[in-house]
């Protein structure tokens, strides 16, 4: 993706970076994935862990928001109620553009355990795009940083100067 | 006071008609109250000295389907100065037409104020109204929630505001 010319001064180069500019943007917007805080249920405290020293997240640039309008990235860690998913979609449509979705757990991704109640909703992607489902009961921290890798991989190969059809 | 003790003082004060006590292995025994007599009986346990009973352990609602369909509401009385315990309960018919005519209940909400948020919930989970509340809605669900899904016949709607219910399989 990038070429780095770095030689040594008395070379005459002092050092230059070759590459294209939506493959810059996105090495910028993939190096700073910040999550919104937004646990639900027990798949927060691993959440917690993850933004935590041991799988320390911030290494790949991603550090938790509490507000969603500095927010790139909603980690949806938990249990969503019919209740809760009003809040959900609010707190979604607050986060400025572009905005990516990991849905954490059995239960963000299908409802899991509690797919039978009458309260919880059966996956957050009826509410909201997901980007990357990150399975597990609750998913352990090496799994949402995975998760998260795989998101930057996705970044990576977008191409937003590229006109749509 | 044992818990016998406690029903045959409840005997003469608010009179024999129609209260059954019910003692049965295993289980603690209860009281068995008809609705007119919940609030004289409810502000004698709270306000005898010989009773005490400051706090409102639990309140909880039961459907009981089978032989005879019909609702309970089951209150878990304790006293922590007496340091004894009591429990009744009030039967209430659910006949299939126009159920929530006939599921009313007085408030005990300001005799116990710990009932607020435990009948707001009965309500909720049951539907059975409680006459007298200062500030009655549903506690857990939505406002706009159909149905209490704590019935026996309650059947999940297709939908909520546009939400489906059910979980699709993965197009392959």
């Amino acid at each position: 993706m990038l070429q780095v010319y770095n030689r040594m001064p008395s070379e005459g180069f002092f050092g230059a970076v070759f590459t294209r500019v939506d493959q810059a943007l996105n090495w910028f917007r993939l190096s700073s994935v910040w999550y919104l805080l937004f646990g639900l249920a027990c798949c927060a405290i691993e959440l917690m862990q993850t933004g935590g020293p041991r799988t320390d997240i911030d290494r790949m640039g991603s550090l938790f928001r509490a507000t969603p309008r500095q927010s790139d990235l909603m980690i949806v860690a938990g249990t969503l109620t019919y209740k809760m998913a009003s809040r959900l979609r609010l707190l979604y449509d607050q986060m400025a553009e572009p905005k990516y979705v990991i849905a954490m757990g059995s239960c963000a991704n299908c409802g899991g355990l509690f797919q039978l109640s009458y309260a919880v909703v059966k996956g957050v992607d009826k509410i909201v795009p997901v980007d990357v489902f990150v399975p597990g009961c609750p998913p352990r921290p090496e799994a949402l940083t995975e998760g998260i890798l795989k998101l930057q991989e996705k970044i990576s190969q977008e191409r937003f100067l590229v006109k749509k059809a | 006071m044992e818990a016998h003790d406690i029903y045959k003082k409840i005997q003469r004060i608010v009179g024999d008609g129609d209260l059954a006590w019910v003692e049965e292995e295993r289980r603690e025994p209860y009281l068995m109250v008809p609705r007119e007599k919940l609030r004289p009986l409810a502000i004698a346990l709270k306000r005898d000295q010989d009773f005490d009973f400051d706090t409102l352990m639990s309140l909880s609602g039961v459907h009981q389907t089978g032989d005879s369909e019909r609702m309970e509401v089951v209150y878990h009385l304790f006293s922590i100065r007496k340091r004894h315990r009591f429990t009744f309960k009030v039967e209430l018919d659910r006949p299939p037409l126009l159920p929530h005519f006939y599921l009313r209940l007085d408030t005990v909400s300001e005799i116990w104020p710990a009932a607020g948020w435990m009948e707001r919930e009965i309500y909720d989970m049951f539907g059975i109204h409680f006459v007298g509340h200062q500030d009655f809605r549903r506690l857990l669900l939505p406002p706009d929630w159909e149905g209490h899904p704590l019935l026996k016949d309650y059947r999940e709607p297709e939908a909520y505001r546009g939400i489906s219910t059910t979980r699709e399989q993965a197009s392959p």
